[in-house]
């Protein structure tokens, strides 16, 4: 690995502990009204970025910009986490059961991943959170649901060539039962790969939700996420473009970050693709 | 090569009957949400409400509609509009579709192009420093969403420097920007994969070979690399039309064009979900036959594939 690629990997997760910092200190501006992310000032709306006080600049209300990029990086991250969470999850445990009951099991399973991987995954995650509501929990769901599949396969593949090495061989000699078996020998070996899922699953689950909210379908006022935040500013993209620039820059450089991660895990996880 | 056709028909029944579990679940999920079509703010008066209900056979039994509605669907027919009263679901996703579908073509031929000539041009630089930051810019690319893209495009563009109009498809040049943005998915997809797929036929033997020849750097790069490196972007056709559908919600709601995106988020709003469905089933057979022809080209081109067959 060369110095660059090393220094923009520190830089990506410096970006993240940044961010998830940010995220954070949302609990804080609620004491200082002018920071405060859900009071109105009319009389000072639409200040440009660069002012001593509101350094984003405001919105058409007089909302403090940076106030609300911190509340969106909270619903965008966290939405971003959970789908991980939960997608890996079940794609972990899916992957894990096709992959310990060959035949009639490992089919289905398997057919269900290939049914979910031709639905379009936007429709599905539109028609999912209609069904279940709107709101950050049943758009975490929809996405999961479409996510997992990706997991799945990948956690099968390897559970497979896993259950061909000599470790699990003389285990499996030595009478462990197989619920053991995979939770103590074949899950640790695991572990790289799961992280290496959650990674690619975290940026892709926020470029989904912030399209979403960006065409009016995502989570719902009052949560504004960052999508809705860049939407906001595309309506008034003609007087005061920062609205739109500045969460956009806060959604591109997370993405970023995240796809950085994700690429080096890749590499070291598989060192021949390089 | 009877393992081969087998192979082959064995794809095609896979792909018509994850078509038929597509149909059948978007079916079942459209029938358990809560509220109907024709539950709007205005309260219908119940006589219109259960006149209208019995003309689309609402009260009928669940299995009874989905055997209409399949019935239907082999013939091709998708269906009323619940919204639109007077108009088919096919007329309304043919007239978006035709749109969706030239935007989505020329898009495609637009990113893969880009990418192909700048994925080969980065896949063949050897300094290291050069390299990073090619990588970087492929996972700029991949990282930016289409509809900030698009926008930023507008801002600079239409709104800054007035030189390209910001919506609809009117004139040619109202198509600049739209495709652009359309574009990028695929361009980011197919520059990262181009390139690392070049790197990693440069290295092997016959490329020496063909050095030893004497055919210039450039024929080599350019003819006998790059036909290699090809191969893999045939794996992905399926993952970039599907990147194309998500992209084209983002950017039909951006420069206001009536596509096939923007009629199902009218329709998810409205509850049209004879409209609904059409465009699922519609979509989800492209990237059924996406898919399908991906993985048979891929078995066909590459003989290692069909030992697994």
């Amino acid at each position: 690995m060369s110095t660059i690629e090393k220094n923009l990997v520190f830089a990506s997760a410096i970006i993240l502990v940044l961010l998830l910092i940010m995220s954070l200190g949302v609990f804080f501006l609620g004491t200082n009204p002018d920071l405060d992310p859900a009071f109105i000032h009319p009389d000072i709306a639409l200040r440009p970025p660069g002012d001593t006080v509101h350094w984003f600049g405001t919105d058409d209300l007089g909302r403090d910009l940076m106030s609300r990029v911190a509340v969106g990086a909270q619903i965008s991250l966290s939405v971003g986490l959970l789908t991980a969470l939960l997608s890996v999850g079940i794609g972990t445990v899916v992957g894990l059961l096709a992959s310990f009951h060959e035949g009639l099991w490992d089919t289905v399973l398997m057919r269900a991943v290939d049914v979910l991987y031709s639905l379009p995954g936007l429709m599905i995650v539109i028609l999912v959170s209609l069904f279940l509501g709107r709101g950050v929990v049943s758009l975490v769901t929809a996405l999961a649901v479409f996510s997992w599949p990706e997991t799945a396969r990948l956690i099968r593949g390897q559970t497979l060539s896993l259950k061909r090495e000599e470790f699990i061989e003389a285990s499996h000699s030595l009478g462990i039962s197989p619920l053991r078996q995979a939770l103590r020998h074949i899950l640790p070996n695991l572990a790289a790969l799961i992280v290496l899922s959650a990674t690619i699953t975290i940026p892709r689950a926020i470029l989904t939700e912030s399209t979403l909210s960006f065409i009016g379908l995502g989570v719902e006022p009052p949560l504004s996420s960052w999508g809705t935040l860049a939407s906001e500013g595309w309506q008034l993209v003609r007087i005061a473009p920062h609205l739109l620039i500045i969460p956009s820059l806060f959604i591109v450089s997370s993405m970023i970050a995240f796809n950085i991660l994700g690429e080096r895990l890749r590499k070291s996880y598989n060192p021949k693709s390089t | 090569m009877g393992g081969v056709i087998f192979r082959l028909l064995k794809q095609v029944l896979v792909g018509l009957t994850t078509l038929w579990v597509v149909v059948s679940l978007t079916f079942l999920l459209l029938r358990v949400l809560p509220g109907g079509p024709f539950d709007s703010d205005r309260k219908l008066p119940p006589e219109i409400q259960a006149n209208l209900e019995e003309q689309y056979h609402l009260k009928d039994p669940l299995w009874q509609q989905y055997a209409n509605y399949m019935g239907n669907l082999l013939r091709g027919d998708l269906g009323p509009s619940y919204k639109y009263r007077s108009r088919r679901v096919n007329d309304i996703v043919g007239e978006a579709f035709t749109i969706s579908l030239q935007l989505g073509i020329l898009a495609l031929l637009v990113g893969v192009g880009f990418g192909v000539l700048l994925g080969t041009i980065a896949g063949n630089t050897s300094r290291n420093s050069l390299d990073v930051l090619l990588s970087l810019f492929g996972i700029t690319a991949l990282s930016t969403p289409a509809f900030i893209f698009g926008g930023l495009l507008v801002l600079l563009f239409s709104l800054n420097l007035h030189w390209l109009p910001s919506a609809t498809l009117s004139t040619p040049s109202h198509w600049i920007l739209p495709v652009a943005t359309l574009s990028l998915a695929p361009f980011a997809w197919t520059f990262l994969l181009i390139r690392s797929s070049v790197q990693e036929v440069k290295t092997l033997s016959f490329v020496h070979i063909k050095a030893c020849f004497g055919l210039s750097q450039k024929a080599i790069q350019w003819r006998h690399i790059l036909r290699n490196a090809l191969l893999p972007l045939v794996a992905i056709a399926g993952p970039l039309f599907a990147g194309i559908i998500t992209g084209s919600f983002a950017v039909e709601y951006l420069f206001a064009i009536p596509g096939v995106g923007k009629h199902f988020v009218t329709a998810v709003t409205n509850r049209d979900y004879t409209l609904v469905m059409g465009v699922t089933i519609l979509y989800g057979a492209i990237l059924i036959v996406f898919n399908t022809l991906s993985d048979m080209v891929s078995t066909l081109l590459d003989p290692r594939l069909r030992e697994e067959a």
